[in-house]
């Protein structure tokens, strides 16, 4: 295996494992938020599931890009490509956006989701607000991803 | 698409015909009844339901008590898809002996929780007294003997271990016994007696060495004796609390009745209520509410056919009046409500948005979805699962918002070429992954429409009021601007573009701060300020992106999940059933976090970048008078 397939396969790595980890901790963080209201308010608990459920997307973010190296580089195909240095290289400037923006992005999307747990688990028909606060955050997770996108697929193998 | 028009009710009549009247009411649900503002010390007093209220109150508390104990024994599976039991208006109106026998039940329930509550007190105490006397099984001796005679003194207790060698070799040859009778975990456990013309130095030996006597209780024989007397009456509290366990169990066939039951006095709560808003002269009662100008008549001729002693007036709410908001919709759009008011409830002056987006949001969740398959399971589950499930009012909202968008979602799938993971055709109209700058421009395209529209609303509501002018410099000013700019990205158009965006950009400069000051020179500068507004717009149609990465997230992870399971199924026919469980397991934690992401996404790209164009919110939810049972469905019937 060359220098630059290696590179593309760390490309792909650090796509999917940066935005993985970054949706794991924030998942968790709100789902113990979410276990924390609920045991106050049980009734909210389905309401608060959504909530909990929304710093996962970066997660899934990430790994779609890497798919899309995998893709691209022929990794799924069966036999890879061969991938040049400065290419290798290229996928790695490439996943950079969706990577980091997208695992601070789902830790902080997490904290706005647990005030919202908190919220709604003291007025649970603001569950809507709750919902629609936490989704500012991931607006920025999502233009990362079309960055890294346009960039990956501008990268021809 | 509309908020409806309400009138102001006026009812009075004779006392005796008040809670026939308002159950009757109570079952047409559309009445709502706002309290009178009376000044503190009137003789109109709403005090006479009070007293009827409390008990009711009281018995309901009871009940939702004996129900929530007894939910916990219920052993039959209730299914989410399975609906609320019907209970029938007959059942909602319990007679008094039927009251009195269920008062009866709650009564047995309640003593059977203070006897198992004794009885595990009980085992509690036992089980500490147990746990005390067990070091001491080794003190062979009947306790009532370990006493102080004339000549000497005898000491039960505890010491910390390394203090016990010192103590012995301080005493050692002097007229002292101390005999080591058993360790505990931090303790060495003596038992010990000394002369009496030792005893007092004995005694202070011992509290320096930090002698704890034991607390072994006021009994005759040994400690092994009492032990066992213990457990024994242990063992009769634990059986005893078993017998309750069961008595529980037999009890739970009942939940179902108690759970009407609960119903019927929540409902006669919500009676109670009502008429503590009225009020009252010894014989009379006055009533005061809303009701939707569609219903009037129907409300109207009710109380002239059957409550001939009751008087009846409706009004057009004067100037001061605040109505309540009622949303009203044709059956397709109608779900949507959810959308609008799951935001705020739009002021009774603004507007009923759900209508106007409709349309954006089913085709927002197809586009995001983007799955036909999907969307062709979203079209058929969802008239099924209403039939079978049965949801209340507002659950069955949400499951046709599910069922309209899945139809949006079979289109967007199919311009996707997207079906379950696959990819059947060979020239698709739209490619995401291979061709995304024309999915892209088709995304802030409709975006731009969107955004459009709820502009076109904001100027429409000025030109209601008469405000022509307003629309000009609030909403057309925008258009020319935005229209102007979008014009210069056109070779062809850009000679035009520019001067009508200039001509935009004139009038907000001009006229955008022309309620907020007489100062021309600060009223530019508020002009500028607004006129900056225009990179909040660029950020609001930047937005609309996301409907172009949802869309995409949900095409790759479906292929993922395929080639998946194409490779197991390679393996051959072991692979088989893996990869249909693969399969089928995947797409559905496909489907479902993207049907959720899409929700969410469409609900914001409404509130924020719709809603900001236009929407006045502020109302407040009509809440007629009506029948909410929590346990049970009531039939028409």
């Amino acid at each position: 295996m060359e220098l630059g397939q290696v590179l593309a396969l760390f490309a792909a790595a650090l796509s999917a494992f940066l935005a993985g980890m970054g949706s794991a901790k924030g998942v968790g963080l709100a789902g113990q938020t979410n276990a924390g209201v609920s045991t106050e308010n049980p009734e909210v608990n389905s309401k608060l599931l959504v909530l909990q459920l929304l710093p996962g997307t970066q997660g899934i973010y990430g790994f779609l890009v890497a798919v899309i190296i995998l893709i691209n580089t022929g990794v799924l195909g069966g036999t890879m490509k061969a991938v040049s240095v400065m290419q290798g290289l290229a996928l790695i400037a490439a996943v950079l956006p969706v990577a980091v923006v997208g695992y601070f992005s789902a830790i902080d999307q997490a904290k706005v989701a647990s005030s919202g747990m908190l919220m709604t688990g003291e007025h649970p028909d603001m569950s809507g607000k709750a919902i629609t606060m936490t989704v500012m955050v991931e607006t920025y997770a999502v233009l990362a991803l079309l960055a890294s996108f346009l960039m990956v697929m501008a990268i021809q193998v | 698409m509309a908020i409806v028009d309400m009138k102001r009710i006026l009812l009075a009549g004779e006392k005796a015909s008040r809670d026939a009247l308002l159950l009757r009411l109570q079952r047409m649900g559309c009445v709502e009844i706002t309290p009178f503002e009376l000044e503190e010390e009137t003789a109109l007093s709403t005090q006479p339901a009070q007293a009827l209220l409390d008990h009711v109150e009281q018995r309901l508390t009871r009940a939702r008590w004996a129900v929530d104990r007894l939910t916990r024994y219920d052993k039959t599976k209730s299914s989410m898809f399975s609906p609320k039991p019907v209970a029938t208006e007959q059942q909602m109106m319990p007679g008094a002996d039927e009251q009195q026998r269920l008062e009866a039940l709650i009564d047995a329930l309640e003593d059977l929780e203070r006897r198992s509550g004794e009885a595990r007190g009980l085992e509690t105490r036992v089980a500490t007294q147990l746990e005390q006397l067990e070091p001491w099984l080794a003190l062979d001796i009947s306790l009532h003997e370990i006493r102080d005679t004339i000549t000497s003194r005898q000491y039960v207790g505890a010491l910390p271990p390394a203090a016990l060698q010192s103590l012995q070799a301080a005493w050692e040859g002097r007229p002292v016994s101390i005999e080591l009778v058993g360790q505990s975990r931090d303790s060495a456990l003596l038992w010990a007696a000394a002369h009496g013309s030792v005893a007092g130095d004995f005694a202070d030996s011992l509290k320096e060495s930090g002698f704890t006597p034991a607390q072994l209780g006021d009994f005759t024989g040994t400690v092994k004796q009492e032990y066992q007397r213990l457990q024994g009456e242990r063992r009769q509290a634990q059986q005893q609390m078993q017998e309750i366990e069961a008595s529980w169990g037999e009890m739970v066939t009942h939940l179902p009745e108690l759970k009407v039951y609960h119903d019927a006095l929540k409902v006669a709560q919500e009676r109670r209520m009502a008429a503590d808003r009225l009020i009252h002269t010894r014989d009379t009662f006055l009533l005061r509410g809303w009701v939707p100008a569609p219903v009037e008549q129907k409300v109207l001729a009710m109380i002239r056919q059957e409550f001939p002693g009751v008087v009846a007036e409706t009004s057009v709410p004067g100037e001061d009046d605040e109505p309540p908001v009622l949303l009203h919709n044709n059956r397709v759009v109608a779900p949507f409500e959810a959308v609008v008011t799951g935001f705020a409830i739009p002021s009774p002056t603004g507007i009923d948005p759900t209508a106007v987006m409709m349309p954006f949001f089913a085709c927002f969740l197809g586009m995001m979805i983007s799955d036909a398959g999907y969307g062709l399971m979203m079209a058929i589950l969802v008239p099924l699962l209403i039939k079978v499930m049965k949801p209340a009012k507002g659950g069955r909202k949400l499951f046709w918002i599910m069922g309209i968008g899945g139809l949006f979602t079979v289109f967007w799938g199919f311009m996707y070429n997207t079906w379950f993971g696959f990819n059947p055709l060979q020239n698709p109209p739209l490619d995401p992954i291979y061709r995304p700058m024309e999915v892209m421009i088709l995304c802030l395209g409709i975006g731009a429409l969107h955004l459009l529209t709820g502009v076109a609303v904001g100027a429409w509501m000025n030109i209601r009021r008469g405000q022509w002018l307003d629309a000009v410099y609030d909403q057309l000013s925008w258009v020319l601007l935005l229209a102007g700019l979008g014009m210069l990205a056109v070779p062809s158009l850009a000679g035009i573009g520019q001067w009508v965006a200039l001509a935009g950009a004139l009038l907000i400069l001009l006229f955008a701060g022309r309620n907020k000051t007489k100062n021309p020179f600060k009223r530019v500068l508020s002009g500028l300020g607004s006129l900056y507004g225009v990179t909040s717009w660029l950020s609001d149609l930047l937005s609309y992106m996301r409907l172009f990465g949802m869309g995409l997230a949900t095409g790759v992870i479906g292929m993922v999940i395929n080639i998946l399971v194409g490779m197991v199924m390679d393996i051959g026919p072991i692979g088989w059933p893996f990869g249909i469980v693969i399969f089928v397991g995947g797409h559905l934690f496909n489907a479902g976090i993207n049907i959720l992401g899409a929700y969410v996404h469409s609900c914001r790209l409404q509130y924020i970048e719709f809603f900001g164009k236009f929407y006045e919110e502020g109302g407040r939810p009509f809440r007629p008078l009506e029948q909410t049972p929590r346990y049970v469905r009531i039939s028409d019937a």
